[in-house]
């Protein structure tokens, strides 16, 4: 039971590593090599734990070897356009100035019942709002509205642009830890800091949030039981 | 770029265990295959029973390094089939003993021609 323990541990360890190599891309939308791999590795990674009696190196090896190839492949993609469109295959356009495609649809062998649930899921509930809609290389919907179905914005109303407003609020400080990049981000210090911290009768290391943004904007959530 | 980087000594590592592992199969059941052939050619009357405990030995010695690559089992089957070969050979069960070292030998070519990277074991 031990050696099925640690085996385990060491497999997490290795697969928490090749899931980190793949980078951050992986973790979202997969691409069809992508959700390939995952498939493979979560077989893979079953044997030598269920049983003793293969040896770890025959799980490792083919699960490094995918998480290897992964990346390489998908820095080839980034410069070959060629390689790209044969291991992730292209954005096809089934809705082109509100027109259904319905020989592309065909093609992606989509019907107009998933059509219809990935527009709800844009939230668009009617087709005429439609004007432009791509199927994506990960098999999402992304749709382009029609000018009356858009939704407002300043933009559209013509309103001045608040650049103070384009910045979202950054966490500068979790469970009393600083994060200086983000501080640094928002255009403060170290000192800007412990001075609010004082002005709010407290001490950083009993914030137990804090956000931040580069109008000088924050809101502070005291940790519990601090004075 | 350094995802591509580590990727790519990663790759080196693998390949360069995956060809330490068949040399390291290729070397150590040669010499352990060797021996079983030496033994499988000793006539009844000859050191049966000195070498096949030579062969056990150096089997547990070899068995070390390849527990790491080849599957528990079969290697597990191999331990049985040499411990029996000693006591075949001390009680005149020549028949048994020389069929358990073909047993051996036809294993041991098994085990090293699944880890060559041959056509046959490919597709």
């Amino acid at each position: 039971m031990l050696v099925t323990f640690f085996r385990t541990l060491i497999l997490y360890v290795v697969i928490v590593f090749g899931v980190r190599l793949m980078g951050k891309r992986q973790l979202g939308e997969l691409q069809p090599s992508e959700l390939v791999v995952t498939i493979l590795i979560s077989n893979i990674a079953t044997l030598p734990i269920e049983e003793v009696e293969t040896p770890l190196f025959s799980g490792l090896l083919p699960i490094l070897s995918l998480v290897t190839f992964e990346v390489i492949i998908s820095a080839i993609n980034l410069h070959s356009r060629r390689m790209r469109r044969v291991f992730s295959g292209s954005p096809v356009v089934v809705i082109k100035n509100g027109e259904i495609d319905q020989k592309k649809l065909q093609e992606l062998r989509f019907s107009i019942d998933d059509l219809m649930a990935q527009l709800r899921q844009n939230q668009i509930f009617a087709l005429d709002e439609v004007d432009f809609a791509v199927v994506e290389t990960t098999g999402k919907l992304s749709v382009y509205q029609k000018y009356g179905a858009r939704t407002l914005t300043p933009k559209t109303l013509e309103l001045p642009d608040q650049p103070d407003q384009n910045a979202p609020p950054l966490v500068v400080v979790s469970d009393g830890y600083v994060y200086s990049d983000y501080l640094a981000l928002c255009g403060k210090d170290m000192a800007w800091l412990e001075g609010i911290a004082a002005s709010r009768h407290t001490v950083i290391g009993d914030i137990f949030v804090m956000t931040l943004d580069r109008a000088g904007n924050y809101h502070m959530v005291k940790r519990e039981g601090a004075v | 770029m350094k995802r591509l980087v580590t990727a790519v000594v990663l790759l080196f590592l693998i390949v360069g265990i995956s060809c330490f592992s068949l040399f390291a199969q290729e070397r150590e059941l040669g010499e352990l295959n060797r021996l079983a052939i030496e033994l499988r050619q000793t006539e009844a009357t000859g050191q049966l029973e000195e070498k096949s405990e030579e062969l056990f030995r150096l089997w547990n010695e070899k068995e070390r390094l390849l527990v790491l690559f080849v599957r528990h089992d079969v290697l597990d089957e191999l331990t049985v089939r040499m411990a029996q070969l000693p006591s075949l050979a001390r009680h005149g069960e020549y028949g048994l003993f020389y069929s358990g070292v073909d047993v051996v030998l036809a294993r041991m070519e098994d085990l090293l021609e699944a880890a060559r990277p041959t056509y046959r074991n490919l597709l």
